[in-house]
């Protein structure tokens, strides 16, 4: 058994608060999350100097909502997850009765999303074929809360993903196997394939255009 | 979770080799820090500072059962808070360039090391143990004086899992001999992305008992940094070695 002192201890902790148009707020969630394999992945090849070449390609740059977060919770979900049960924008939704796989699921709102690979736990593309929407975490939305916690706030506004019933987040590496992936900028080289890092399915929230979703996500190592 | 191993192997010249130590190591605060500031985009724009790149030797250790011991901001903390604490960013008694000797391989570098410097409401002081719990403030500074660490070549590290990494530093026949090694330390290259490297402690072992080294042998010291306890997956997208290596064992799974 490890003593106390010889380790440190991933964590994380997701808040969740509906923010209504008069200004209102009201929390809906409050709980600790699960760092996922994905992590370990991505900090490993940055030690290793041998995933990727650009510091950006180790940041966590993506998250994905999903609305199966129920099946997680039953099937007790743990740190070896590596995607969202049914995110939107996943070509699996389709298959699981859900509502297709197209960035459209979110809506027309004030976020900016890209099409990469889901990587898998031992760093395979887990997508098949038609690759998953992630929404982008600007700059701003990015803050070292302490020495060693990052704060990612991520805003879902009125207009975005409204009609669904969202029940789980996931934080993900942009591309940690970067040098390793045949991705030319131009004669169609391979897209980002991107490891969930951290996970956490919540309360069910059925999202309208009354009020924006604001997720407060802290990192602590 | 993030955790390590240390190996440490005598390796004598007619190749025969003698496993001296092996034990888990402590991941110090700097590697929390080191981590954090990558996420947050604040501190350096090269992915390779993040990476440990230097170590040094030491003839002391950071004592956890004898407060006092080593100076710094520290204080008097009972027991528990040393146990429960890794907040160190220094060796007890790092060793020269001039104790290696002149005909050691290793290569050096000159430089001020990193830490997180602390506040009591009246000054700042390097951060150390007890002075992690009563602080009113902190960030990250540097030594005022320099320091020498030894480098690790990128040629020395090894991935055999996709989630953990392996460096390995050799001490040769010519390096350090006639003295006691009581620590090591392992230093991330310089996360805070000044000009010249400011290397931060992220990991730390000290031997209980000494290694005195001697021309006789080179001493080989394997560590291991993993990332979680029970995934297994081979590395092979960076792995060198083929998976019927018989080099390596799941250590984090036990």
């Amino acid at each position: 058994m490890d003593n106390q002192v010889d380790i440190i201890d991933a964590s994380g902790h997701l808040e969740i608060w509906k923010v209504f148009s008069g200004g209102r707020e009201e929390k809906v969630f409050d709980d600790h999350n699960v760092i996922t394999s994905g992590m370990g992945v991505g900090l490993a090849m940055l030690f290793a100097g041998s995933g990727a070449d650009t510091i950006a390609d180790y940041q966590i740059k993506w998250f994905q909502l999903g609305i199966s977060g129920d099946y997680a919770i039953r099937t007790n979900y743990d740190s070896s997850q590596y995607s969202l049960v049914s995110a939107l924008g996943q070509t699996a939704e389709a298959m699981t009765g859900g509502v297709g796989g197209t960035s459209g699921h979110y809506g027309v709102g004030s976020i900016m999303m890209d099409q990469h690979d889901l990587m898998s736990s031992n760093g395979d593309r887990f997508n098949t074929g038609v690759p998953h929407w992630f929404v982008y975490i600007p700059e701003n939305a990015i803050r070292k809360t302490s020495d060693n916690s990052v704060t990612y706030a991520l805003l879902i506004d009125r207009e975005i993903c409204n009609g669904h019933t969202l029940n789980e987040i996931g934080l993900f590496m942009h591309d940690p196997l970067a040098a390793f992936l045949n991705k030319a900028a131009v004669g169609g080289g391979q897209l980002p394939r991107s490891p969930l890092v951290a996970y956490r399915p919540f309360v069910n929230i059925k999202k309208s255009a009354d009020f924006a979703l604001v997720f407060r996500w802290t990192l602590s190592f | 979770m993030i955790s390590g191993k240390l190996k440490v192997t005598q390796v004598f010249s007619d190749g025969t080799q003698r496993k001296v130590f092996e034990d888990s190591n402590i991941i110090t605060d700097g590697m929390g820090i080191n981590i954090a500031t990558l996420f947050a985009t604040n501190g350096s724009q090269k992915s390779s500072n993040f990476a440990p790149a230097y170590f040094q030797l030491g003839t002391c250790a950071i004592e956890f059962s004898a407060p006092g011991v080593v100076g710094g901001a520290g204080g008097i903390a009972t027991d528990a808070q040393y146990h429960l604490s890794s907040a160190f960013y220094k060796m007890s008694s790092a060793y020269s360039i001039d104790s290696f000797g002149e005909s050691s391989d290793l290569r050096f570098f000159y430089g001020n090391r990193s830490f997180q410097a602390s506040s009591d409401h009246t000054e700042w002081g390097e951060m150390f143990f007890t002075s992690a719990l009563n602080l009113s403030g902190s960030t990250t500074s540097s030594t005022s004086t320099k320091e020498w660490f030894a480098e690790i070549p990128v040629v020395n590290n090894t991935k055999y899992y996709i989630d953990s990494i392996e460096y390995r530093i050799a001490l040769d026949e010519n390096s350090l001999n006639g003295l006691p090694i009581k620590e090591v330390g392992l230093f991330a290259k310089n996360p805070v992305g000044l000009k010249h490297d400011h290397p931060m402690l992220v990991a730390y072992k000290k031997f209980e008992q000494p290694f005195n080294k001697t021309k006789d042998f080179s001493l080989v010291f394997d560590w291991s940094i993993g990332f979680l306890k029970h995934f297994i997956a081979w590395d092979n997208f960076s792995n060198v070695v083929g998976e019927e290596s018989e080099s390596v064992e799941k250590w984090f799974l036990s």
